[in-house]
């Protein structure tokens, strides 16, 4: 495994270079017609929606339009307020089943409204960011509330970082030096490129593809996963600080023989906020997990550490093995993980629980089949203990697991077309996905013994025709 | 422990490649999709004679399904009668096996007989359909791949496709008469009911009807099913179907924590099986129970045990210990320890309960009941078929009924229900089962082991049965089988008695013994070969390696008949390219060492300062003598050809066996096997954070590998440093250093900026070896201090004197000079150059006093050349004694650093597939320890010395004899070490000798010490006391072949077998949910394989 960063390919994107083509910001300072939310001048709608966070005190959802047809000349980082959407939500599933303003009922899902998301964005905290974000990672800076996204951006391909910032009664996002919110666009400080100094042009840059990334916000850093490079990448996240790629690996993964294909896409940590924190990387191609840890030497910049690494071999061994690892989570306070792979496509739980010698046992425990093509996963409990969310692109779905006890598929739910990325809301037992093909948000009742549970109840954005 | 070639980087990366999904075309023709259960029917044209009767010319024909039976006559009567010369079955057709009503009645315009085929309904959950397979009536000897066929029961649709069902179902079965398919649904929590004869009918026209599940009161019960089970057909051959379906159906539900009998015809619960919160079982006669509403309505679950597992077995033979039938189900819980069998009434409802509490905090997610079972019976005699062999049903071990339970700990548990109603221990360490014979008590005893009765094999999870590898079980059944003629013994694909089949995460579908009548009972002295205890054991993975009983024989014809004699050459012992481990056939005959490039045990002798001519002088492994019709011998007792004794003695546990291994036992050797590719127990070459402030030195690694490794106190650790020549091996902004005094050209990462400066504070850290000693061990941490340079062969018991520590150095100078020419004698040793020593403790080892190396300078440090001059050696000067490394400046190493971690002053044993085994655990504060709970066999480290075998210690010394081939010396007057003619001779002597155990195999190391020579290389005259030879760089290898390994039914690109279901005439359902559709290999949604029990070969493959 090299530790020298490869130099990045920069993506010769055809993004819209006409300064008009914009992203359907609407116009912030326009009333919008309470009868007609969608309007021309207000609207603002998804595009190409991927990743998607919440804050942790779970008031706004985080989302990224990856602006993937290259439609408009960026991408854009949407805040949703879930105040706003959770009152809509009341509101229907209230005896009374009142739609919301400009909502109808979805014809083929009677627990299903349909709303323009336009009302339930906070429209002025929007900024633009490059083109194919793929994720969103957030870290807490303090107990304010005031937060820090991470975003793998393709397009770029950057790091992007964006503050969240509260002040008074005002939120915004802010990714550049003279702007807040309002759809500025992320300046090039803002976009970390280069290893260690993105000024100094001589410095390395990333490598292509950004992915996944996971953010330990005790420990403030980052790790953000290359699809196209099997590297890793260590970003320093100072709470009063300027971000900075701090380390980086490549060869972390092989290529596969056969297609020259290679990848580290999923990422997550163990136990974030401990001490030493290990962070588990999936691949691709290998049915490997790699483990890191990050050490901070004295007056020396924050490094990876490369661990030991296990095989994934409880599933699928006979057969020429599991990979194409698409999701990692842990619960449990980290005692398991959960994993996806596309081959076979399956859930895996792993006891990552320390053994008598102190160390992760990282034993495959059972496995659960899945649907084809799952893209991520989220853990969440909604007061009955843990369950598995897993989006499932190809099918339009989220399985919904129980994982207890060898695991099994309680439901599969009909989400709409493309579903990407999904976060769970455990104090209003939410689930939120992104349905990348059609420009929707999903919401998923999750409480136990609602007669919605495991439906959607509301999506946001109408959904574009395919 | 894990096992695994990593991928070779080596492809050019693609420069642009898309993070969205993979795309993939699925083929066209497959017709299944995700199976996951599988039930059976019989349908087609019946002679309708109302039951009961024999039929008449006058009886009209129906098509129609029928019970199962009716199909099953039909395969018998295909059987004909069975001639075991008539390899292709030709018999005719034996007509008196006909059901009932169906007699040959040739009646010209109509059927002579009924014509029926079996058909499978395929249960596909995600898709909430059933697909359909057909097969003709033929006996297990006449199936071929191919006879089972996927149908299409909807010819309007393209491709063959299903029937829609349900929303997620979760099992199917069929009713009482074999008429009706029932689901249970989860997703609508309510039954499904399909009319079989409308969905095989021509054209087919599928009846599926919704059945709510209803409690006394007629409240409709809106939980979650997790498992249905039926009572097996029993209806009446010779009548139409009812309009409803029949019986008694069981389903379990989770959240409401019962298991309940419901009526199949009306859906109305008759009784049911609540479990408390602690699991246990009472019979609910009162049907007016709820459940919370899971489906639609609300209704929260609450905590409690949640039965999820259900298999329900009829027994109806009866004989003298079983004098009536028997009806029983068995429920398993997947958050509860208990497994419950429920005896059944004629009528299948509940009449009392039997629970078995098993081991540890486990739930069970699949369970299996067999039949009762005669345990024991050997050489092809079907002792459990009473028809045929005992009408009595005795003796042997007597009557069993095991339950299989798949539990979370991912093993499969055994207990018997009804004879001694405990868990049965499958992993006891065969050591310990010892002089049991076939006395029916034995018999009784050995079916089913207490738990806990004796100790475990090391590296047991439980009492479970444990996979191989990393595989978990998925699912359970077992199969009866009855051959038609006799089997060849121990053919381990001769299946003869009772089996149970287990699916497993891996793609694999292992077979275990849980009666086998082809093999021994009990291990039997007089034949050892053929009674190996693993493969006698009931509850044991069943072994796929033929000729256990091989010797090392070869059969010489004499005239009409021939004479076995014993070789000492056999064949193996050439060496070669090796066994074909992956081949079905290539491996036989029980373990044994296989050579490496020709050499029984290979050495390496690493930068030894040693002669050749010495290398007997070195600990190795014991060689017996092989009396040979061919050659007369020294072989190693790991030998195929090795007297049987010490074959046997070598390796007590075959099934703690890889089938292909090979060991090192390398002299301070590291206590990781791992390279850049391959996984088994850490990586050798690990990098980690080194620290130097106020307290010492120490290395810290975040994953806290250090106790996993087994690290002990005092072990060495030795600071790799870099290679200048491989690029990019220090991180961004640093550089691998290599100062210009360095002796051995190692550099080390250091930041590039700093270099000049940091040169001279770190001179002597970066010329030294820079191996250090690991005082204490946490999981996470090493505290280092130098490691002192001591003479290798300073006396085991300890040094005496610095005079004796010269006088050892210079006759271990002398080990590594070729013997004089001409049968010369060996040289004064004292005129050898001599470092200065002291005999003193040494802080870097623990134990006696060590020769240490004493100096004023580095150069004192150096090794010598014939000369005396010194050469440095990278040991240093440190406070007048000679160190191997040196506490550095902080900022010397303040990146990251790579080491090693190796044993101190012992070998150790790793190997490629177990890795280095040990007892090291983390106590409460971090620190390693040893398991005071650990195997005794768990050890990986043979030291010099150890306790007298006498003691029960493992490692342990003795004395031993060991055979070896020395120089045979004719001395003369002038020539003392004249060779003789023969220049060498075999001889057995009594050496010391440390013997070691661990899980796989027992040997004895021979010659830990060596006294010296006095004249002649080799004639241990030397008077030399508790003087080692060995050295660091010293390794020994042996590769053990044909270990164990496990039976599994061949199933070509099984990915995901998810199910496994006993189906007619004792044949095996594997449903395989598949992998990925991929548009470049071979792929699929999910297949169902069907495999003879009697003929594992014969596979039809649906998909």
């Amino acid at each position: 495994m090299l530790r020298a960063p490869a130099l990045s390919i920069l993506i010769a994107g055809c993004t819209a270079s006409a300064a008009d083509v914009i992203p359907p910001n609407g116009d912030v300072d326009c009333h919008v017609d309470p009868n007609n939310p969608n309007s021309a001048s207000c609207a603002q709608r998804f595009f190409w929606p991927t990743g998607i966070a919440i804050s942790p005190d779970e008031s706004v959802l985080f989302v990224a339009d990856a602006n993937s047809d290259l439609t408009y000349n960026s991408g854009r980082i949407d805040v949703l307020e879930l105040t706003k959407v959770e009152e809509a939500i009341t509101s229907w599933t209230s005896a009374s089943h009142t739609l919301g303003t400009g909502c109808t009922k979805d014809t083929d899902f009677s627990e299903t409204m349909i709303c323009p998301e336009t009302p339930y964005l906070d429209r002025q905290a929007s900024v633009l960011t490059g083109n194919f974000a793929t994720a969103v990672g957030v870290q807490a800076k303090d107990s304010d509330g005031n937060l820090r996204l991470v975003i793998p951006v393709r397009g770029d391909p950057s790091i992007t970082w964006i503050d969240w910032v509260k002040s008074g009664t005002d939120r915004f996002l802010q990714c550049n030096g003279t702007e807040v919110g309002t759809y500025a666009t992320c300046d090039d400080d803002h976009k970390l490129t280069r290893l260690r100094d993105d000024s100094d042009p001589t410095q390395p840059g990333i490598t292509d593809e950004p992915f996944d990334v996971f953010v330990d916000s005790v420990n403030d850093f980052a790790i953000v996963t290359h699809l196209a490079s099997g590297s890793a990448s260590l970003v320093d996240l100072p709470k009063d600080g300027q971000p900075s790629i701090s380390d980086a690996i490549s060869g972390v993964f092989g290529a596969d023989p056969q297609t020259g294909a290679i990848g580290a896409t999923a990422v997550a940590g163990r136990d974030p906020g401990s001490p030493d924190d290990i962070v588990y990387v999936g691949a691709r191609t290998e049915d490997r997990i790699q483990t890191f840890t990050v050490v901070r030497p004295r007056d020396q910049p924050a490094l990876l550490q490369a661990g030991d690494f296990f095989f994934l071999n409880t599933v699928g061994s006979l057969a020429g093995g599991s990979r194409d690892t698409r999701g990692l989570a842990f619960g449990s306070g980290g005692d398991r993980m959960y994993l996806i792979n596309r081959l076979p496509p399956t859930l895996q739980i792993y006891d990552t629980s320390l053994g008598p010698q102190g160390t992760p046992k990282n034993e495959g425990m059972s496995a659960v089949d899945i649907c084809r093509d799952a893209s991520r996963l989220v853990l969440a409990d909604s007061g009955d203990g843990d369950r598995v969310y897993i989006a499932c692109f190809d099918d339009g779905q989220v399985y919904a697991i129980d994982p207890r006890d060898g695991g099994r598929v309680t439901d599969v739910i009909s989400v709409g077309r493309g579903p990407y990325d999904l976060v769970a809301s455990p104090s209003k037992k939410r689930l939120y996905v992104s349905n990348y093909l059609e420009n929707t948000i999903a919401v998923i009742d999750l409480a136990p013994g609602s007669p919605t549970r495991n439906r959607v109840v509301l999506r946001l954005g109408e959904p574009k025709k395919p | 422990m894990t096992f695994r070639k990593l991928l070779l980087a080596a492809i050019p990366l693609a420069s642009l490649v898309s993070c969205g999904t993979t795309s993939s075309t699925p083929p066209s023709t497959l017709a299944l999709d995700r199976p996951i259960d599988v039930a059976f029917a019989c349908f087609g044209s019946l002679r309708i004679t109302g039951g009961g009767r024999m039929g008449t010319t006058a009886d009209p024909f129906a098509t129609t399904a029928t019970p199962i039976e009716a199909c099953n006559d039909y395969a018998l009567a295909a059987a004909g009668v069975v001639d075991p010369n008539d390899s292709n079955n030709n018999q005719p057709i034996d007509k008196t096996k006909y059901p009932l009503g169906q007699e040959d009645l040739p009646n010209p315009g109509q059927p002579s007989t009924a014509t029926l085929n079996y058909y499978a309904l395929i249960l596909q959950s995600v898709s909430g359909t059933v697909a359909v397979a057909t097969w003709q009536p033929l006996p297990p000897v006449k199936m071929i791949a191919g006879t089972v066929q996927v149908m299409d029961v909807d010819p309007l649709q393209p491709g063959a496709s299903g029937i829609s069902i349900g929303d997620l179902p979760v099992g199917i079965v069929t009713d009482r008469n074999g008429c009706f398919a029932v689901t249970a649904n989860a997703g609508t929590c309510d039954l499904s009911t399909l009319d079989i004869t409308s969905a095989l009918d021509t054209p087919p026209n599928p009846i599926v009807d919704r059945l709510d599940v209803t409690n006394g009161n007629g409240d409709v019960i809106l939980a979650k099913p997790a498992a249905i089970a039926g009572e097996p057909t029993s209806g009446v051959i010779g009548i139409e179907c009812q309009k409803t379906p029949a019986g008694i159906l069981y389903v379990a539900y989770p959240g409401c924590h019962r298991v309940a009998a419901i009526d199949a015809a009306t859906g109305k619960i008759q009784s049911s099986i609540v479990f408390d919160a602690a699991g246990t079982a009472t019979i609910d006669p009162d049907p007016n129970f709820t459940c919370p509403a899971e489906c639609g309505a609300g209704g929260a679950v609450v905590a409690g045990t949640r039965p999820s597992s259900l298999d329900l077995v009829d027994d109806l033979r009866t004989y003298l210990q079983k004098p009536a039938p028997t009806r029983r189900l068995a429920i398993g819980a997947d958050n509860s320890n208990k497994v419950t069998v429920v005896d059944l009434d004629e009528q299948h409802l509940p009449t009392a309960i039997t629970q078995i509490p098993l081991e540890g905090a486990i739930g069970l997610t699949d369970v299996a009941l067999s039949p009762q079972i005669r345990m024991g019976g050997t050489a092809g005699d079907i002792e459990d078929d009473f028809t045929l062999s005992d009408a009595n049903g005795g003796p042997l071990g007597g009557q069993f009924q095991f339950v299989y339970a798949v539990a979370t700990d991912g093993t499969v548990r055994v207990a018997d229900t009804i004879n001694v109603k405990h868990e049965c221990d499958t992993q006891i360490d065969p050591r310990t089962l010892t002089g049991f014979t076939a006395n029916p008590g034995d018999i009784a005893y050995l079916s089913c082991i207490p738990d806990n009765d004796k100790p475990r094999r090391a590296g047991a999870k439980g009492p479970g049965i444990q996979l191989v590898g990393d595989a978990r079980p998925t699912a359970v059944t077992i199969v009866h089988a009855v051959p038609t003629s006799l089997m060849t013994p121990a053919n381990p694909s001769a299946f003869m008695g009772y089996f149970a089949t287990i699916t497993a995460t891996n793609g694999g579908v292992f077979v275990v013994n849980v009666d086998d009548d082809n093999y021994a009972d009990v291990y039997d002295p007089t034949q050892p070969l053929s009674t190996w205890l693993p493969l006698v054991l009931p509850h044991q993975l069943r072994d796929r390696i033929k000729n256990r009983d091989t010797k090392a024989e070869e059969v010489i014809p004499e005239g009409d008949h021939s004479t076995t004699v014993p070789v000492c050459n056999v064949s193996e012992s050439v060496g070669g390219a090796g066994p074909d481990v992956t081949s079905l056939d290539s491996l036989t005959d029980g373990p044994h060492l296989w050579p490496i490039a020709g050499q029984e045990v290979a050495v390496a002798l690493g930068n030894a300062a040693i002669d050749l001519s010495r290398r007997q002088e070195l600990p190795t492994i014991r060689q017996v003598l092989c009396t040979g019709m061919d050659a007369t011998k020294p072989v190693s007792e790991l030998a195929f050809a090795a007297p049987l004794a010490n074959r046997l003695a070598s390796f007590p546990d075959l099934r703690a066996m890889h089938v292909d291994e090979q060991w090192i036992l390398a002299w301070e050797g590291p206590l990781s096997n791992d390279s850049s590719t391959e996984h088994i127990d850490g990586q050798v070459d690990r990098i980690g954070q080194v620290i130097v402030d106020g307290t010492g030195m120490r290395v810290v690694e975040g994953g806290k590998p250090f106790c996993e490794m087994g690290v002990e106190p005092f072990d060495e650790v030795i600071l790799k440093g870099c290679d200048p020549n491989a690029g990019g091996v220090c991180g961004y902004g640093n550089t691998c250093f290599v100062h210009p005094d360095s002796p051995t050209g190692v550099g080390s990462c250091m930041p590039a900026n700093d270099v000049g400066v940091l040169s001279d504070p770190c001179r002597e850290f970066l010329i030294s070896q820079r191996h250090y000693a690991a005082t204490t061990a946490t999981s996470g941490e090493l505290r280092l201090i130098p490691r002192r340079h001591v003479l290798h062969s300073t006396p085991i018991t300890g040094c005496a004197s610095a005079d004796q520590c010269t006088t050892l150095e210079q006759h271990e100078r002398q080990l590594n000079d070729e013997p004089p020419a001409n049968g010369a004698a060996l040289p004064d040793p004292s005129s050898e150059p001599h470092h200065a020593w002291a005999c003193e403790a040494d802080p870097s080892r623990p134990g006696p006093n060590q020769c240490i190396m004493q100096c004023t300078k580095d150069e004192d440090c150096g090794d010598l050349d014939d000369a005396g001059k010194s050469v440095a050696s990278g040991a240093v000067c440190d406070a007048g004694r000679c160190v191997e490394g040196v506490i550095p400046p902080l900022q010397c190493v303040e990146t990251l650093q790579r080491y090693e971690v190796h044993a101190s002053q012992a070998f150790v044993m790793i190997g490629s597939r177990s890795g280095y085994l040990h007892p090291i655990i983390a106590d409460a504060n971090g620190t390693c320890v040893k398991d005071p709970n650990a195997s005794p066999t768990l050890v990986g480290r043979i030291p010099l010395t150890a306790p007298a075998c006498t003691t029960g210690a493992n490692p342990c010394s003795l004395t031993i004899d060991q055979t070896e081939t020395e120089p045979a010396y004719a001395p003369t007057t002038d020539k003392p070490c004249e060779l003789a003619d023969p220049p060498s001779q075999i001889v057995t002597r009594q050496a010391p000798a440390i013997r070691f155990s661990n899980p796989t195999m027992t040997f004895e190391l021979v010659d830990p010490i060596y006294p010296g020579d006095q004249t002649c290389v080799g004639d241990r005259k030397g008077g030399l006391i508790d003087v080692p030879t060995v050295f660091p760089g010293y390794a020994m290898s042996v590769r053990i072949v044909s270990g164990f390994q496990s039976y599994a039914l061949p199933l070509a690109g099984a990915a995901y077998p998810i199910n496994v279901v006993r189906g007619p005439q004792e044949s095996i359902w594997v449903e395989d949910e598949g992998d990925f559709l991929s548009t470049t290999s071979v792929s699929t949604r999910g297949r169902v394989y069907r495999v003879e029990a009697t003929l594992p070969g014969t596979i039809n493959t649906l998909q």
